[in-house]
């Protein structure tokens, strides 16, 4: 039995063999590298981009929340205007005397009294709580979006340190530049719990 | 005829890889062992473990037994048996013939399906979607029947396989609804409501949703790993010895073989099994810190939204309060007039319910944003509460790694230390005074 590569690896000789050896190995050895190399890579840009999500988050919180703080502000004061309008209308409808003031005056209070019907169907339980109660329960949506998204980067952060720490990727990850990613803080003054007073 | 010279190498690099799966099972086990039960509601992003009831509003109906149940897998495999006959030449060289029984069973039928559903326990529930899970469900039905029962011909097909014996094997395993389950994966956000689910990662180590505890579940893994390596030692030393023994190698070289390749095969075994262990203490470590930051991720959570809330709350009472006097206003006018219907046509639509204002007293409703923020303020200490537990035990668990053998010897191969645990300070151990009185 005598097969063709055997034929061309004993024409090359010894040398060449070796070689060509040392060449495969080192092949093997560049593509395993290669994926390593690019496979920290990825995990850290996995954590560049779970810190942008919590930015994502904080942008929303920013933007969001003082909106929804105004509009139930607004409604709120409007909820008071239209009982305040309630009150003054039926006040001068009561002390007016002349006929004409009284006609004047009961359409305002009438006016008055089907805005007030409009903002409150089921009077007189205010309308004004529910949106409260509403924002209460989206600031706490957005803090719980937050710190799971926080709690995302803390994953990546944590897939990633664990892939630089591993062997034998801890013998090459220096070497190539990768650092430990920290995990997220928050700053002394703010761990205590917050005191609650009215 | 002498076996080929490849045969103890094939034995030994078949070896290597049941030392392989070996590993894999190990690290499968330390995975386990090593991550803490979470509650549903300290479930945080990332790899969690979960112990609870399967609860769905829409459970499944097993396709055999008609059991109500979040997954199921069913299959039906039909028996057959067959004479064959065949010809031969036996040792004087006389063509024969000779008659052979072959049995056996096919598959002809099998399927399932899996719903997302809830864990649930004592703090609250979390989605779990079973897809891609390694799903180890309880056998609700397993029966071999004949053409005379109804499964026969109503859950399986009409054709007979050939030679068949006509007997079915029915078998079905789920997860029934209410059952007690174990499930470790990874959890990730959801995309309809702010809250994690679990679901199928490729990331992940292990996604396994399984009706056994904890305790088997490892169990298994410990057994897989004794399994493979006794395996890989069979087969390494058995083809090693069945070459040694055809060559002939003298008796000598042979105990001296096979001496070397057991050593060889331990020396694979057990640097590959000191590389696992430190890369899983490493890991650990590193799920000890991301514990303590998740811990710290709470704390800002807490610090954000609570004022804010009380902020609500003060500002719905202050509404409330000023709504309640300009009501009391309005109402000891309605009490002054003569009479409401009296005013004029234009009132008499809204004069009923201005008589409702005058009679009922207005709800205080600023007491629901009190109970808002009294919830969320038992929320919040809550999850902080099990984000701290989930730490101390992973820090438990990665401490103790330090302190066992052999695994203090791998750990020590990249000098880790131990983490330290969370206390309390002195004065908050003392029971808190509950004050009314200021």
């Amino acid at each position: 039995m005598n097969p063709v590569p055997w034929r061309i690896l004993r024409a090359m000789g010894p040398l060449l063999v070796a070689l060509l050896i040392l060449l495969g190995v080192a092949l093997v050895v560049g593509l395993w590298l290669m994926g390593l190399y690019n496979g920290l890579v990825r995990l850290r840009q996995a954590v560049k981009n779970a810190f942008a999500n919590i930015d994502v988050q904080l942008k929303r919180r920013h933007d969001l929340i003082p909106n929804l703080v105004n509009t139930v502000k607004g409604y709120a004061a409007h909820e008071k205007d239209t009982l305040e309008r309630v009150v003054n209308a039926r006040a001068r409808a009561t002390s007016a005397t002349a006929p004409a003031d009284k006609l004047k005056a009961e359409g305002e209070l009438t006016q008055a009294l089907g805005r007030l019907l409009m903002v409150a169907e089921s009077y007189p339980e205010l309308k004004a709580n529910t949106n409260f109660l509403q924002l209460q329960g989206e600031l706490t949506q957005t803090e719980d979006k937050i710190a799971y998204t926080r709690q995302g980067y803390n994953d990546s952060a944590t897939a990633y340190n664990t892939a630089i720490k591993v062997f034998p990727a801890v013998l090459l990850a220096g070497m190539f530049g990768f650092g430990e990613e920290p995990l997220f803080e928050t700053p002394a003054a703010e761990r205590e719990a917050p005191k609650v007073s009215f | 005829m002498a076996l080929s010279a490849w045969v103890p190498f094939a034995g030994g690099a078949l070896g290597v890889l049941c030392s392989l799966g070996a590993l894999r099972a190990g690290r499968r086990r330390r995975f386990i062992d090593d991550t803490p039960t979470s509650k549903a509601r300290g479930v945080f992003i990332g790899d969690v473990e979960l112990k609870g009831s399967a609860e769905c509003e829409t459970p499944l109906v097993s396709w055999l037994a008609g059991a109500r149940c979040v997954w199921y897998s069913w299959s039906i495999s039909e028996r057959w048996r067959r004479v064959v006959r065949e010809t031969y030449t036996d040792e004087k060289g006389n063509v024969r013939t000779r008659t052979r029984v072959e049995s056996g069973s096919t598959v002809v039928a099998s399927g399932g399906d899996a719903a997302p559903f809830h864990l649930l326990d004592d703090t609250g529930s979390v989605l779990v979607r079973p897809q891609g899970a390694d799903v180890e469900g309880a056998t609700v039905l397993s029966t071999t029947c004949g053409p005379s029962h109804p499964l026969y011909y109503g859950k399986g097909p009409a054709l007979a396989v050939p030679y068949s014996t006509f007997e079915r094997t029915f078998h079905e395993s789920a997860l029934p609804l209410h059952a007690r389950i174990y499930v470790i994966g990874r959890a990730r956000e959801r995309r309809d409501v702010v809250a994690p689910e679990i679901a199928h990662d490729k990331r992940a180590e292990l996604y396994l949703i399984s009706v056994r505890d904890e305790a088997r579940i490892s169990g298994g893994y410990a057994w897989a790993y004794w399994s493979w390596v006794l395996f890989g030692a069979l087969l390494a030393l058995g083809s090693f010895f069945l070459w040694g023994n055809e060559e002939p190698l003298a008796p000598e070289h042979l105990a001296f073989g096979t001496a070397l390749v057991a050593l060889g095969y331990a020396l694979v075994l057990g640097g590959g099994w000191a590389w696992m262990v430190h890369n899983s203490i490493v890991g650990l470590r590193e799920r000890v810190r991301q514990g303590r930051a998740n811990i710290e991720v709470q704390l800002k959570r807490r610090h954000d939204l609570i004022p804010r809330l009380a902020a609500v709350v003060q500002g719905l009472a202050a509404h409330e309060a000023e709504v309640q006097e300009t009501l009391a206003a309005l109402r000891a006018q309605v009490a002054i007039a003569p009479g409401v219907a009296g005013l004029g046509g234009g009132l008499a639509a809204v004069a009923p319910r201005l008589v409702a204002l005058k009679e009922s007293y207005p709800r205080l409703v600023a007491q629901e944003g009190y109970l808002e923020l009294q919830r969320e303020l038992s929320d919040s200490e809550q999850r902080i509460a099990l984000a701290r537990t989930y730490y101390n035990d992973i820090a438990s668990a990665y401490n103790a790694r330090l302190l066992v053998v052999p695994d203090r010897h791998a750990a020590a191969l990249s000098g880790l230390r131990a983490e330290p645990l969370l206390s309390a300070e002195g004065f908050e151990r003392s029971v808190v005074e509950v004050e009314f009185a200021t």
